[in-house]
């Protein structure tokens, strides 16, 4: 019962964070001292009122402020959420084409970084202080310090130039047409298709942009696996459960992981959100036709529609994932209660 | 049992994300079955990765550099340019008349031109496309605002008036925004040319998806930020291209096109900087293309006192053209740029020879300084945006301006800005010292009066007015207006004397561009108004 009304709650006050968002994005993007006009009409048509004028007409940018936020909420409600300035199509048609390259990256990157973030974490934990934990913990500290366009060209310069075992930028390869599954997702396109070769090379090209995508985030949970993990060892019922006499690998994963990890899922919440937003440097060295670079190309052109339109898709996310996480704390540890 | 039925879902997780992870280790073990082993060998398929600026591919609405790359493989044009853009050439076009005042050209258009759909190419469609990139006003119609009407009498001739005279209209059909379009097709998928176009035409999704030209190749698909794919026209009436499918890959990165180009992954990695071009350097795999630009930088200096302060004043500003070292920024903007003589870029009709290596003076400078009243220099405010000429950041160029000029005794505080906020400020004539560049409309020196005074640049952009350089506004009034080829040399060169002494500019530096192909790649040469001619690519 609690959940369900803890549930509504959060639900409701997702729809007044976007209310929020859209209010300061439209606001704030309006106050940048630029002009949608410059960036968008060339350098002749600059000096043609005419012209001018009708941009601002077809774009509704000669309305006041507050007119052109309604008329942009108004339509919201009723599925639309404009036309892009730059591309000229629906930013909903532009977001299905970008978000999903990205999400699927991103999906890829947590999977890798938990998986090896948490097995980092556990070694290093159980084997503390030894040659293995020091190396562990390096790994960690780079992952989380690499400036990533350093990393993202460094490893495709290694193991694309040099070893040649990953292929290079871009979502697949030149042999390979786009997939047309129609989910945009091109791991699922491509089981849907059964076309095996085409998953393996797309599973490929993952690779190397995952890695580095999630070197950070895998630094972070290893850390907070480690020191998660050490803390909870050292309490009285690890001792109990060791007392009665069990192996030490059945008290590491039954009774200490398990609390070890509460706040690692906070680390995992977070790190997935940053996945997201935090892609487009990534993009750019990869070739990557996400919604990162969509985002920064649609805000050197102002493009008002498709910027307000990424800010409130990635805030929904944000949300949403912030949701699970905290349903997750429930689910992990029977004294969380919702209120 | 919660805890029970958790770990098993993180077990399952585990499993899955492992195999996902160890399918992908397997897959990455075999040396040699990637694509580079392919693509070595074939010939029929060019890749071309690049930093595009694509906004749309409809001909009566695109205005981006990198689109003509496209157009002109996919359109032809009434009039072309081949290896240099000094002469304009006859294309769907065979010959051409132009009436006693200039203002009336008669063009024979080519017979059996055949659109890629099948249709006939002739006049009407020639007719229905002026019409139409006139009457969109979009960026592409600036180039049309000098016509005034279209004529088709029959079926291979079109008669263009013009308002006033104009010697760079053949130069002007030669673009992109004159391609000849496919007018049945076009039209039966929303395009409309007549007068009220720009509300009425409903094309342009259409375009980003299909092409409706007679060009050797065909647009097959576009995918906004990863590639366009240009496929060889089957109806193409000239000789087929070599290449049979040419594909811009969307690769923003320099660094990942450079690696891309050695390993064979790509044909042409076309944009790089002189550090990553010199990186290619003993590559035999590898060949490195230089090629010069029309693209100028500029200091450009506010004629306007209340804004530009010391920088209205003319000796001031002859005094920033002797004290700025051009060498050294030339060297900045990498092997093969030049410093033109003022606003005609080299390799224009009537430019003058590049300046000479060691044209600095900075007693001269510091003596105009002080005729001007300013035997100590002053301060001031170096507006430079976050942008590039052909790579190199204008930063770099700023920093090194403001070293030059302290030297004389100008001392600048370099203000850095996001493009489009510089933009603003720059275009409402508010900046007292900044560097933009420019790169060219349309391939003839006329694009360049807007510098002078009363024009879209010099006169609303930098304050320089008609009362103060009189003589100079004359002079770009007639350059508008003839139309003999030796009048316009003699008039150029008078006005590239004139402005020596007078103008509000100080053109620094005309950059090259840095690309590399691989070595079995023939054709492919630069040229501004295409940027690379696609269809005479082979490998």
């Amino acid at each position: 019962m609690g959940l369900t009304r803890y549930l509504i709650r959060r639900l409701v006050f997702l729809v007044f964070t976007l209310i929020g968002v859209s209010l300061m994005v439209f606001i704030l993007s309006h106050m940048v001292p630029a002009d949608p006009v410059a960036a968008n009409l060339s350098q002749a048509n600059l000096n043609n009122p005419e012209l001018i004028a009708a941009f601002k007409a077809k774009w509704g940018l000669d309305q006041p402020l507050y007119v052109q936020y309604f008329t942009y909420i108004k339509n919201f409600l009723h599925g639309d959420m404009g036309t892009s300035i730059r591309t000229k199509r629906d930013v909903l048609v532009d977001l299905k084409q970008y978000f999903p390259a990205t999400i699927e990256l991103s999906i890829f990157s947590i999977i890798i970084a938990v998986v090896l973030g948490i097995l980092f974490g556990i070694v290093s934990a159980i084997k503390r202080n030894s040659f293995i934990d020091q190396i562990l913990r390096a790994v960690s500290v780079l992952g989380v310090s690499l400036p990533q366009f350093w990393f993202g060209l460094a490893m495709l310069y290694v193991f694309y130039y040099k070893l040649g075992w990953l292929p290079g930028p871009g979502r697949i390869g030149a042999g390979f047409a786009t997939p047309t599954g129609g989910t945009g997702f091109f791991l699922i396109d491509a089981m849907k298709m059964k076309d095996w070769a085409l998953f393996k090379d797309v599973l490929r090209h993952l690779l190397l942009p995952a890695i580095v995508l999630g070197a950070f985030t895998m630094g972070l949970i290893t850390r907070t696996t480690r020191a998660g993990l050490l803390e909870v060892m050292s309490m009285d019922y690890i001792r109990t459960a060791r007392a009665k006499g069990l192996k030490e690998k059945a008290v590491i994963m039954k009774h200490a992981l398990g609390n070890a990890l509460i706040p690692v899922i906070t680390v995992i919440g977070l790190g997935f959100g940053n996945l997201l937003g935090g892609t487009v440097v990534i993009e750019t060295i990869f070739g990557w036709p996400g919604v990162g670079q969509y985002a920064y190309k649609s805000a050197t052109f102002l493009d008002f529609p498709a910027i307000i339109g990424v800010s409130l898709l990635i805030a929904a996310i944000y949300i949403v994932i912030n949701l699970i996480t905290d349903l997750l704390y429930g689910i992990l540890d029977p004294r969380v209660r919702y209120e | 049992m919660k805890k029970k039925l958790l770990a098993l879902l993180l077990v399952v997780a585990l499993v899955f994300s492992l195999a996902a992870c160890s399918g992908g280790g397997e897959d990455t073990a075999p040396e040699g079955d990637g694509e580079g082993e392919e693509t070595a060998v074939d010939t029929d398929n060019l890749i071309i990765a690049l930093d595009p600026d694509f906004v749309t591919f409809d001909p009566g609405r695109a205005y981006e550099a990198a689109t003509n790359m496209v157009f002109h493989a996919v359109y032809e044009t009434l009039t072309v340019f081949q290896d240099n853009i000094e002469e304009v050439k006859p294309k769907l076009a065979t010959s051409w008349e132009i009436s006693e005042d200039g203002k009336t050209y008669t063009f024979k258009l080519q017979e059996g031109v055949k659109f890629a759909s099948g249709n006939d190419l002739t006049s009407k469609d020639v007719k229905w496309s002026f019409d139409r990139v006139k009457n969109l006003k979009s960026n592409a119609s600036a180039l049309a605002e000098g016509i005034a009407s279209v004529e088709a009498p029959d079926d291979y001739t079109v008669v263009i008036n013009l308002n006033d005279p104009d010697p760079s209209l053949l130069a002007k059909l030669a673009t992109s925004s004159f391609c000849v379009i496919d007018s049945v097709l076009a039209s039966e998928n929303g395009a409309v040319a007549e007068e009220g176009a720009d509300q009425a035409d409903t094309a342009e999704e259409w375009f980003n998806s299909n092409s409706a030209g007679s060009g050797p190749y065909i647009m097959k698909s576009y995918v906004p930020d990863t590639e366009v794919v240009l496929e060889a026209n089957p109806n193409y009436s000239g000789e087929a291209p070599a290449c049979k499918t040419i594909t811009l890959k969307d690769l923003p990165d320099g660094n990942t096109q450079k690696m891309m180009l050695q390993n064979g992954d790509i044909d042409i990695a076309y944009n790089l900087n002189a550090d990553q071009a010199k990186e290619l350097e003993g590559n035999s795999d590898v060949t490195i293309k230089s090629a010069l630009t029309m693209t100028i930088t500029n200091l450009m200096m506010n004629a306007d006192p209340e804004i530009g302060g010391p920088f209205a004043d003319k000796k001031v500003q002859q005094a920033v053209r002797y004290a700025i070292d051009y060498d050294g920024l030339k060297v900045l903007a990498g092997e093969g740029s030049v410093t033109p003589k003022g606003i005609i870029q080299v390799g224009f009709l009537g430019a003058a020879d590049p300046l000479p290596e060691g044209y600095r003076d900075v007693e001269k400078a510091k003596q105009l300084l002080a005729e001007a009243g300013y035997p100590d220099g002053f301060e001031c405010t170096l507006d430079v945006a976050e942008y590039f000429s052909e790579g190199v950041s204008w930063i770099t160029f700023g920093e090194k301006i403001k070293a030059d000029l302290e030297e004389v005794g100008i001392k600048c505080e370099i203000r850095t800005s996001e493009l489009m906020v510089g933009l603003e400020e720059y275009r409402n004539g508010r900046q007292q010292l900044a560097i933009w560049n420019w790169q060219i409309d349309y391939p003839d020196p006329n694009n360049q009066l807007a510098f002078l005074p009363d024009g879209t640049v010099g006169g609303v952009r930098m304050n320089w007015k008609k009362e103060v350089s009189p003589e100079i506004y004359e002079l770009g009034e007639n350059l508008k207006k003839t139309v003999d080829t030796q009048e316009r040399i003699d008039q150029y060169t008078k006005l590239q004397d004139l402005m020596v002494d007078d103008s509000p500019y100080c053109t620094f530096v005309q950059s090259a561009r840095k690309f590399a192909v691989r070595s079995n790649v023939q054709g492919a040469d630069y040229i501004d108004v295409y940027k690379l001619d696609l269809p005479r690519i082979s490998k």
